[in-house]
């Protein structure tokens, strides 16, 4: 009794067990030692008698092992030792399974603040090119109200950002216009007050007797006005107009991004089949699902209008990207635990590692399942949002989460083993061979989840350094800001006329060397990317596709845009800047890769308008952290007016100034317009590159994790195989082979297994790529960096089947001949 | 799902290939499960025979675990030989009971060695050991010397 007491309270803290660890070592040592002596004795050379005590004593590191193992108490523990390639095998997938369902909870299956998300889908609808784009025309979205037979619910939306001008001091705020049935639709009930009914009228009534109705968010209400109850029937401003505060939205809600107040939709406003500003979401009724409505709307396009619809989930609009990624991520675990699975079930019937996996499934099922709760307390209401733009924050958080949930699951695994311990001993996780031979799948399905992170990583970085080589070429300090004069208030020839007065304000400032304008169009924006090659009529040219810039006359040589043929718009009089155009390199490649594009026309596909090439300037990035060059066309902004134009001001001042006299300039213009913060125009490539970054920075965590669970896997299995290596060692020697030659072959174990799961890896990712409906998505390609280490773990493959084979090895042991090589050694 | 079932998915295409190539460098050291063997023969005796017979070698004085090997070699004349991945995890393992105790110390060649003693718990268990394998004995005994006697 006293000595299982003694035992129990025994030290038994790292620093005592290594010791320990060392005096077993010590005394194996010593018995080997007395091993050779006696061999000695009978005539053997020092080294053939150090060679064969080692063959006579066996696995030391085994015995020393199970002899560790004696004085661990704790059954866990136990366990832990004693099976130590299951349980980092079982602990590591347990890990994975919680960053995949923690990462999916988090970006798709987020917490639905409406009804029936799944029902939800964003509407495309075709251009003619063939590409589709979801933003539409009040025409568009009248057609797709009267679609009676597939959705039964269709709502129009369309963002804005404005100033408010309420109780406090004006600021910026995000605003909507809503389609009256917008909040009936989503089944949403207001905090306080009314929302939209389907009764409100479409024109905002001018007369201030009967000021149109504004709901708030919940959040703007609170901060703005202090939460009070009182709020509903006061009135504020928006861009100068009023409104009459009717309802108060709660923060429960969120379709899409935030947004602090609503307002009804004014189709008067908006032209009706030109004008596409508008996000278009429908419900789809009962016993349609999104491929069977798409099919529908193809096979009915010309039957009753030209518009080719098309539907897309939420979900899948958000996250989609992320989605793909996540999915094959699945996929992988998947098939993993399947081949897991199965190998269990046909070797260890009645052993509890299929148990394992089963609770390894379900405690990530639970915590995926909890999350939904947890996540507004832990990432707090933003978790609401569809996740996109990963913040530090975010980022911080889903970090703490996972490894929240990994010891949630760490620890209802310690449970599961005590359970398992208690009732089969635990004699079922020693089973020699059969369990080594389990451990190698398990280091070959690492090694394959593995490399398929690598690969993810190697893409991550080389995106990253594409980007710093090419991405940040833009060689200017010119301050940028964007300007924002409402949409309430003014057409865009007033905007453009308030622009025009915003720049003489400026030229009266000394302290401002230059200024000029630009507003970038991405290529999914706007119908007026689609340009065609004069002389080619009728036919889209198949490169066409552009980014579209309106530039002020002085913005090329503001930025430091070197012209590499032709001319810039300065060089040329007022009336030829609007029929002219000057493309990037890329779009000159892409157009007339033979030949000099100057002096040829294109036309637009929309306007017609017939333009000619009069410069071609160098690629280069000036807003978006692209990872390659897109082509892209300039155009005089005079000619074409300008949708969200933003400033370039070089100026030796420091930003405050340059910021101030910004203020002074748009005020003294109309106070109403709103601008972004002056940034350098570099910087706000910087902010753009920042999602990229944080992509690089989590998938090389991610990368460098499991090539450490791999490691650790390799090294306990290429342990567990050292005595084939003796066997072969001694039995090599016994032929005669050279010292260096032994040194070879003993590297070949480990070379073995990292060839072996090199290549399994790379035939599971093969496997499993061919099975993805899109093909390869771009993102996690196997590209050129992925191709490296394919062929290495080939060209090792390769070497090691022409060597002579572990086969061999084992049909030697088994020889007769073989154990009188021993005993000869 | 029968079992076979199973054998056949795993047998077919790829898997056959991999399990091929993974079979062949799984062969690594083979079972150590025997506790001691006879003649070359692997025996399985009760369990708990090898502790009575390390108790019994340590009863006759101090050793270390490679003269506890030699010593029970040599009495039983070569018929029972102990392998040293059964003997040092027992030591150990009786040790942890507190039947036997261990100081390190010098070898007769003036090594560093690890001597084990008998306890006076391990004095009341080898009693109990050997009482025990008497009884069994003896029975065995009976069972194949008695003669058999037919209805």
């Amino acid at each position: 009794m006293l000595m299982r007491l003694k035992n129990i309270f025994a030290d038994r803290s790292p620093r005592k067990m290594r010791q320990h660890a060392l005096e077993i070592e010590a005394e194996l040592e010593f018995h080997i030692q007395l091993r050779v002596d006696d061999l000695m004795l009978d005539g053997m050379p020092e080294s053939a008698a150090r060679a064969k005590a080692k063959l006579l004593f066996g696995d030391k590191e085994s015995i020393r092992e199970r002899c560790l193992l004696v004085s661990e108490n704790d059954p866990v523990r136990r366990l832990m030792r004693q099976g130590s390639n299951i349980s980092m095998y079982a602990l590591g997938c347990a890990l994975l399974i919680a960053i995949l369902f923690l990462s999916y909870a988090a970006l798709i299956q987020r917490p639905s603040t409406f009804p029936a998300p799944g029902h939800w889908n964003l509407v495309y609808h075709q251009m003619p090119d063939e590409s589709f784009s979801h933003v539409s025309t009040l025409e568009q979205y009248d057609l797709l109200s009267s679609e009676n037979e597939v959705f039964d619910r269709v709502t129009a939306a369309r963002y804005e950002t404005a100033t408010l001008k309420g109780r406090g001091p004006a600021r910026k705020i995000r605003f909507k216009e809503v389609s009256k049935n917008y909040f009936t639709a989503h089944g949403v009930d207001a905090l306080y007050g009314d929302l939209f009914s389907e009764e409100v009228s479409d024109v905002i009534p001018v007369a201030s007797a009967s000021l149109p109705p504004v709901i708030l968010s919940e959040d703007l209400w609170r901060s703005e006005y202090g939460g009070a109850r009182g709020t509903l029937g006061e009135v504020l401003e928006i861009n100068g107009r009023s409104f009459q505060i009717t309802g108060i939205l709660p923060k429960s809600f969120q379709m899409f991004s935030p947004t602090d107040v609503f307002i009804p939709l004014e189709r008067s406003k908006y032209n009706y089949s030109e004008q596409a500003s508008f996000l278009i979401a429908a419900r789809l009724k009962n016993g349609f699902k999104v491929s069977s409505a798409n099919a529908f709307f193809r096979d009915r396009v010309d039957a009753r209008h030209s518009f080719v619809w098309m539907l897309r989930s939420i979900s899948d609009v958000y996250a989609g990207p992320l989605k793909k990624q996540l999915w094959l991520y699945l996929m992988v675990l998947g098939l993993t635990g399947l081949a897991l699975s199965m190998r269990a079930s046909t070797r260890f019937r009645d052993s509890g590692i299929l148990s394992i996996f089963a609770a390894n499934v379900l405690s990530a099922v639970l915590a995926a399942s909890a999350i939904p709760f947890l996540a507004p307390i832990v990432l707090g209401p933003e978790s609401r949002l569809f996740i996109l733009e990963i913040s530090p924050a975010v980022f911080v958080s889903l970090l703490i989460g996972t490894l929240a949930i990994s010891a949630l699951i760490l620890g209802i695994q310690r449970l599961w083993f005590s359970v398992l311990v208690r009732f089969h001993g635990t004699e079922w996780t020693n089973r020699d061979t059969s369990v080594r031979e389990w451990t190698s799948w398990s280091v070959a399905v690492m090694s394959a989840v593995c490399l398929f992170v690598v690969a993810l990583a190697f893409d991550a970085v080389k995106s990253e350094l594409q980007f710093r080589s090419e991405g940040a070429n833009l060689d200017t300090d010119a301050f940028v800001t964007s300007l924002h004069f409402g949409a309430i208030e003014g057409s865009q020839d007033h905007q453009f006329a308030q622009l025009v007065k915003v720049g003489q304000e400026l030229e009266k400032h000394e302290t401002l060397n230059a200024y000029s304008v630009a507003s970038f169009i991405p290529d999914d924006r706007t119908e007026d990317r689609i340009i065609g090659v004069v002389g080619t009529e009728g036919a889209v040219h198949p490169k066409a596709s552009t980014h579209l810039a309106k530039i002020g006359t002085d913005f090329l040589s503001l930025m430091n845009i070197s012209i590499t043929e032709g001319r810039d718009f300065a060089q040329l009089s007022k009336d030829e800047r609007a029929g002219a155009v000057i493309i990037n390199q890329s779009l000159a490649t892409n157009l007339w890769p033979d030949q000099s594009a100057i002096g040829k026309q294109i036309r637009t596909m929309i306007q017609g308008t017939q333009l000619t090439v009069i410069g071609v300037v160098e690629d280069h990035v000036t807003r978006h952290a692209s990872t390659k060059h897109e082509p892209l066309m300039y155009v005089w902004f005079w000619r074409y007016g300008m949708l969200s134009p933003a400033f370039y001001i070089d100026s030796d001042q420091d930003v405050k100034v340059v910021s101030a006299t910004m203020r002074e300039v748009v005020n003294a213009v109309n106070a109403e317009i709103a601008f972004t913060p002056l940034t350098r125009a570099g910087y706000q490539l910087s902010v753009n590159a920042r999602r990229l970054r944080l992509r690089t920075v989590l998938l090389t965590t991610l990368a460098l994790l499991m090539l450490i669970l791999s490691v650790s896997a390799f090294r306990g299995v290429v342990t567990s195989s050292s005595r084939l290596s003796m066997d072969r060692l001694v039995k090599l020697r016994s032929e005669g082979a050279s010292t260096i030659s032994l040194a070879t072959q003993s590297l070949f174990p480990g070379i073995r297994w990292l060839g072996g799961g090199l290549l399994t890896g790379i035939m599971v990712i093969c496997f499993v790529f061919q099975f993805l409906p899109d093909g390869i998505p771009e993102a996690v390609s196997p590209g050129e960096w992925t191709i490296i280490p394919s062929v290495l773990a080939i060209v090792v493959a390769a070497v090691v089947f022409s060597s002579r084979t572990v086969r061999d090895a084992i049909e030697d042991s088994a020889d007769p001949a073989f154990q009188q090589v021993h005993d000869i050694v | 799902v029968p079992a076979s079932c199973y054998d056949v998915l795993w047998e077919c295409r790829v898997f056959l290939i991999l399990q091929d190539w993974f079979g062949a460098m799984l062969y690594s050291s083979t079972s150590n499960t025997r506790e001691y063997s006879m003649g070359g023969r692997s025996t399985d005796l009760v369990q708990g025979t090898l502790d009575m017979l390390i108790l019994k070698t340590l009863s006759d004085g101090s050793m270390h675990g490679h003269a506890v090997m030699q010593r029970i070699q040599q009495v039983s004349e070569n018929v029972l030989t102990i392998e040293e991945g059964s003997l040092y995890p027992a030591l150990h393992r009786i040790e942890q009971k507190g039947w036997i105790a261990s100081e390190w110390g010098r070898s007769q060649n003036n090594r560093r060695a690890k001597f084990y003693c008998l306890t006076k718990t391990g004095k009341r268990q080898l009693k109990e050991e050997i009482s025990l394998w008497k009884r069994l004995s003896d029975a065995t005994g009976r069972v194949i010397d008695a003669k058999v006697e037919v209805a």
